[in-house]
């Protein structure tokens, strides 16, 4: 008899379980497959990585995921998209590929989407974070996923100790870099002024950084200061000569072995307590910071503002591929991703770079972000985009690039070294579309 | 008349495949290469410009230059030491050759993009191994207008035991009866070497030697992750350049146009190369 019993619930519980999915609500995008192609930054990853079972669970989309790091992502994209593979419907991609993306058509404008989503609200998002990633031409492009700028990073023990101020202009900042390399009490510990990155990958040699640390950027009023709202070089050559010089003076006063420098080697520089003074992404350094076993420099480390000019902005945002065929899917899946309690999740469980405005004001994040938090927003109002036309590659990896980086090592003097990047951008820009009259 | 024709028959899926994967797409490239193609944009055509470009290039140059160094340095490096290296580990070393032998072999089968990286670790300024083994502090050597010998390091270091193991797979197959004939004709040690093994192992000298000069013109991979190109394009070789033209600035028609001169002057390079060793030892 106990048997039957037994046997019986069991009957009865599989057909349960066999019954009741039948009477679940059906899902908006149930069956659609939604292809991602994500970054392999660590936090951008992991948010999409756990967007995986959400989204199914929320909108019925299953996520197919390609990962890519930032040196192959671009052009990885870009053979997908000029042979219309399809291969890609969201793509997460970094600000200054949208004017390559945009212009071939390869990703869709979102205006459309924007003006019939009751639900959306663009003004949920930082200003700046919304119009780096990607406003183009008058459209949006993109929604704004992952947003840092530039910070400067300093030794508050040092600097309460030697009485520093902040440096807020580059004489003071070279006075507190020259003061410290010069004391014998800091030279014995193997303590430099400062770190900064001399090496091709990316960083200091790069042309942009380089630029507009040397003036009031609103002195400049556009894009990126290299070309006009018409796309003509307005390359202010003077100083343009003025700022290669004094970086070229600069590698003097950096730790030796500078110029090999990438940003890996500069963020344990300064991890390894060898600097007093270093600017770089905030959000690797930052997380760095968080390891317990960094605890102690993570104390002494204060934020601040970049000493010299505008900080540049890393942006990224979430964009639909034009030969996807569930552009609607896709909307919902970006729309979801930038919510502003995701990018305050995201922020808080991976360290991605937040964009929305509630992430930096919110009470929960004050005591472990409280000064970092407050400098990425104001770094993140004032933060200049690197520009954004279709040969974008060219100016930050080709040879306009390596010019630059022949300048700051001092290979070339940097008044010849100017008017070989000034004949490069003409080429580039051209090559973009923009005649130079 | 079947039987004719059936070889005819037999090549064809081959000279299919061989014209759809091989020759159309080198007269695609060559197409190519008279048009400013890029990524994303109408193609324009150009006739020559790109051709004129590369040779106005300074970029193109400064690779060439630097590919020259690269290759003769490494080839040259690598030959020597992977000859030592096999006449050593070809005596009797006892319970040791067979640990010592296989050991050697490892960093052949290393990813160049892993030993990019293991080199960049050891030349790191301020932690790396080779600052500690001489004793410095800060001296970068990929950070200076030396960066391309210290890059040839990594790559001798890597494909050393690939000369090293075909030298040794020579000497083995030497006939030991040979060698006893010289030794009974009184020849010394050093005789025996040259006049003897030298010449016996030579043909497999020479296809170490074509091998490794035609993989080493093509350098790209271990360059990207030690040095991308840096500093200043001071390890900038002709792949690392094509590569960085295509795929970094998308320029497809002056990737193209590079890369067909390339294979033009190495193709002439290497058949003059093997003409010469031929003239010379009457081996190829």
């Amino acid at each position: 008899m106990k048997r039957i019993i037994v046997l019986s619930l069991i009957v009865v519980s599989v057909l349960l379980i066999a019954i009741v999915p039948t009477f679940a609500a059906e899902k908006r995008f149930d069956g659609v497959t939604l292809k991602v192609f994500a970054n392999s930054h660590d936090p951008m990853l992991k948010a999409v990585k756990w967007s995986v079972p959400v989204v199914k669970e929320k909108f019925g989309i299953d996520i197919l995921m390609d990962e890519a790091p930032y040196g192959t992502q671009f052009d990885k994209a870009m053979s997908a998209f000029v042979a219309h593979t399809g291969q890609y419907d969201v793509i997460v991609g970094a600000h200054q590929w949208t004017g390559a993306w945009a212009d071939g058509g390869y990703v869709i404008p979102l205006d459309d989407f924007i003006k019939n989503d009751p639900e959306f609200d663009p003004s949920i998002y930082v200003e700046k974070a919304y119009q780096i990633n990607s406003e183009w031409k008058g459209k949006q492009y993109a929604l704004p996923f992952n947003m840092e700028g530039r910070l400067m990073f300093y030794r508050k023990d040092i600097f309460e100790k030697e009485g520093f101020k902040v440096p807020t202009n580059r004489e003071e900042w070279l006075n507190i870099v020259q003061s410290i390399n010069n004391n014998p009490e800091y030279k014995e510990k193997g303590i430099w002024g400062a770190v900064y990155m001399y090496a091709t990958e990316q960083g200091i040699s790069y042309p942009f950084e380089t630029y507009f640390q040397m003036f009031d950027w609103n002195s400049i009023k556009t894009e990126n200061g290299f070309w006009d709202e018409n796309f003509q070089i307005c390359i202010d050559k003077p100083k343009m000569v003025e700022a290669f010089q004094y970086w070229q003076d600069r590698l003097k006063d950096m730790p030796p072995g500078v110029e090999s420098y990438n940003l890996p080697e500069a963020y344990q520089f300064y991890i390894d307590g060898k600097a007093a003074m270093t600017e770089v992404w905030p959000l690797t350094l930052y997380g760095m910071l968080l390891d317990p076993a960094n605890a102690d420099l993570r104390a002494k480390t204060g934020t601040a503002d970049i000493a010299i000019g505008y900080p540049m902005s890393g942006g990224w945002g979430i964009f639909i591929c034009a030969d996807s065929k569930i552009q609607e899917a896709a909307w919902e899946y970006i729309k979801f991703m930038t919510t502003a309690e995701n990018d305050l999740f995201f922020f808080k469980e991976f360290g991605k770079g937040p964009s929305a405005k509630a992430t930096y004001t919110d009470d929960s994040l004050k005591e472990t972000y409280g000064d970092w938090l407050k400098g990425q927003s104001e770094a993140i109002s004032k933060a200049v985009s690197y520009g954004k036309i279709a040969t974008m590659s060219e100016l930050y990896g080709g040879n306009f690039a390596v010019i630059t980086n022949q300048i700051m090592t001092g290979k070339l003097p940097a008044e010849e070294g100017v008017d070989k990047l000034i004949e490069e951008l003409k080429g580039i820009l051209e090559r973009a579309g923009y005649p130079q009259k | 008349m079947i039987e004719k024709r059936l070889k005819y028959y037999l090549i064809l899926p081959a000279f299919i495949i061989f014209l759809s994967l091989a020759i159309y797409p080198l007269f695609f490239a060559l197409r190519g290469s008279f048009y400013i193609w890029r990524y994303g944009m109408p193609a324009q055509f150009v006739g020559l410009k790109n051709y004129i470009d590369l040779f106005k290039s300074s970029f193109a140059w400064n690779a060439l230059q630097n590919t020259i160094i690269y290759v003769i340095l490494a080839v040259f490096l690598e030959l020597i030491i992977g000859l030592v290296l096999a006449v050593l580990m070809n005596r009797e070393l006892g319970f040791f050759r067979p640990v010592v032998r296989t050991a050697l072999t490892i960093p052949m089968f290393v990813s160049p993009i892993v030993v990019g990286i293991i080199w960049r670790m050891i030349y790191n300024p301020h932690y790396g191994l080779f600052n500690w083994l001489l004793g410095t502090q800060g001296f970068a050597p990929t950070g200076n207008e030396y960066a391309l010998f210290f890059v040839v390091l990594a790559d001798v270091w890597q494909w050393t035991p690939f000369m090293y193991v075909i030298i040794l797979a020579a000497l083995q197959s030497i006939p030991p009866e040979i060698l006893e004939a010289g030794e009974i004709d009184g020849t010394t040690g050093w005789q025996k070497f040259i006049h003897i093994t030298l010449p016996s192992i030579s043909y497999a000298i020479i296809i170490a030697l074509t091998l490794r000069f035609m993989d080493a013109t093509k350098a790209l991979d271990l360059i990207y992750t030690l040095t991308y190109g840096g500093p200043g394009g001071g390890t900038e070789t002709i792949g690392f350049l094509i590569f960085r033209t295509a795929f970094n600035d998308l320029n497809i028609g002056s990737a193209t146009s590079f890369a067909l001169i390339f294979t033009i002057v190495m193709g002439i390079l290497i058949t003059r190369f093997l003409g010469w060793l031929n003239r010379r030892f009457e081996i190829v």
